[in-house]
């Protein structure tokens, strides 16, 4: 691994993400279960970045963006979170539950910093807002597409200094942080990552499962739990 | 005098992809939704004072979901179109036009995107990603955009098609039956999905404690977000935080 060419290629990835997110596309390239083992291959690990994204992917699915609201830019801290993860355990920080929960803990800061960024972004929008007034009243559509597109080179720039800005302080605060975790707590921090998996089931079952749909949610249940005894017994 | 072609309704489609790009709290899409327009102006006016007004009227406030927004974009370009044909010299109601289909495009869009496909699917996809790996990724990214792009697609050309009478389309009572069987379905998946989780943790710790830690976690969770407003954040540092303390003390 060469740090400098994956900084660059993981604060490429961050601009993407950060695009893909609201400026452009939508394609939800910028979920975790997609962004995250994306950074696991170009990392060169995949499967970390598969364990982040399945971790990562849930817990946010209740925060919906209507009008102007925007919840932390938590895609961006789960980009941060898998290629400093990804480091860290190449350079034998610590255990791989270790640096999985201290990643996520971090990513968190990192989806706070991005949500100021954001409004930061979206007051310089408004101004790119009046400048097409103006292009507008001399039917000048070329500058319109271009202030559209500013806005669009706002959200990539946005993307790619907040990953690379939290990656690197990241390296810095984290990685002694891992090393002065006793590696055996890692039990502990297993844990940690099925209550992790436990969010994320739970913000799930809040969104679907009531009153009307609680004896489906059983029916899965025991069709799964049957599907899984009967592949165990034969 | 130019007649909008299937060219200028797939540029407008490309162009949508980009809608939200100068999203701004004043006028939300309004830069967006007036830079999908421009091959319509390109293609039905040719002097620049009427360009310049129909940019002015197209830059003001507009929201939408971003998916659907497609809708109003197709039903703009016809309604454009038949207002220089037959003369209109009173705009205003195209501003209406916008206004009303505003609502209809952004309650449909949330329900069945934000709340139904895409949590939907990404459970679908997270199970799969820790029963069979990356392809669980795969298959989220492809379900989601053919339903994504479908929409997308049908929502320019039916727009075009209908004009003003899209709005009657975009109804969530029409919809309420399909959401109501999806939710049937997602919870039949949820379901499923604890309990694929539940025996893998136990397979891979061999013993109860990853299995309880998992219920626990997702009992509490769901508790917590119906009962209080407490955000996600804040929520999983307290879980992730009470798992480490206990798992220290067992």
């Amino acid at each position: 691994m060469e740090f400098f060419p994956d900084l660059l290629l993981i604060c490429v990835i961050g601009g993407v993400v950060s695009i893909d997110i609201a400026a452009g596309w939508q394609v939800m390239v910028s979920q975790p279960i997609i962004a995250c083992p994306l950074v696991g291959l170009v990392l060169g690990h995949l499967e970390l970045g598969v364990i982040m994204g399945s971790l990562l992917e849930l817990p946010w699915l209740i925060v919906i963006p209507t009008g102007g609201r925007h919840s932390s830019e938590a895609n961006l801290g789960a980009v941060t979170a898998t290629a400093l993860s990804i480091y860290l355990l190449a350079d034998q920080a610590s255990t791989e539950n270790i640096i999985i929960i201290i990643s996520i803990l971090y990513s968190l800061f990192v989806s706070f910093l991005g949500n100021h960024l954001v409004d930061f972004m979206r007051r310089t929008n408004l101004r790119l807002m009046y400048a097409a007034d103006i292009a507008a009243s001399e039917a000048n559509l070329g500058k319109i597409t271009w202030l559209n597109t500013v806005g669009l080179i706002h959200a990539f720039f946005l993307g790619f200094i907040l990953v690379g800005f939290g990656f690197g302080l990241g390296w810095l605060i984290v990685k002694p942080l891992a090393r002065f975790i006793h590696p055996s707590f890692d039990s502990a921090f297993g844990l940690a990552r099925y209550a992790m998996l436990g969010v994320g089931f739970g913000v799930v079952s809040t969104m679907f499962i009531t009153s009307e749909t609680r004896w489906y949610a059983a029916l899965g249940f025991v069709l799964s739990a049957a599907a899984l005894v009967g592949i165990n017994v034969f | 005098m130019g007649q909008i072609r299937k060219i200028d309704l797939l540029k407008i489609l490309l162009r949508s992809f980009y809608i939200q790009s100068g999203w701004n709290a004043e006028r939300l899409l309004g830069l967006g939704f007036g830079f999908c327009l421009i091959p319509v102006a390109r293609r039905l006016f040719r002097d620049r004072k009427s360009i310049s007004f129909f940019m002015q009227r197209h830059l003001d406030f507009f929201n939408s979901h971003p998916y659907l927004a497609t809708y109003a974009l197709g039903a703009i370009a016809a309604i454009e179109q038949q207002a220089l044909v037959r003369g209109w010299e009173d705009t205003r109601s195209i501003s209406l036009f916008k206004t009303r289909i505003i609502g209809p495009l952004g309650a449909i869009g949330d329900t069945l995107f934000w709340q139904l496909i895409r949590p939907a699917c990404g459970l679908l996809g997270v199970v799969l990603l820790l029963v069979c790996g990356w392809c669980g990724a795969i298959i989220f990214f492809i379900l989601y955009n053919l339903l994504h792009f479908s929409i997308r697609i049908r929502g320019v050309f039916s727009g075009f098609a209908k004009g003003f009478d899209i709005v009657r389309e975009l109804s969530l009572r029409g919809t309420k039956k399909y959401f109501q069987i999806m939710k049937y379905l997602v919870s039949i998946l949820c379901g499923g999905g604890i309990a694929i989780v539940a025996a893998k943790s136990y397979q891979q710790e061999s013993s109860l404690a990853g299995p309880v830690a998992f219920a626990a976690a997702m009992i509490i969770s769901a508790l917590v977000l119906r009962k209080t407003r407490l955000s996600v954040d804040m929520l999983v540092v307290i879980v992730i935080m009470s798992a480490i303390i206990i798992g220290l003390m067992i």
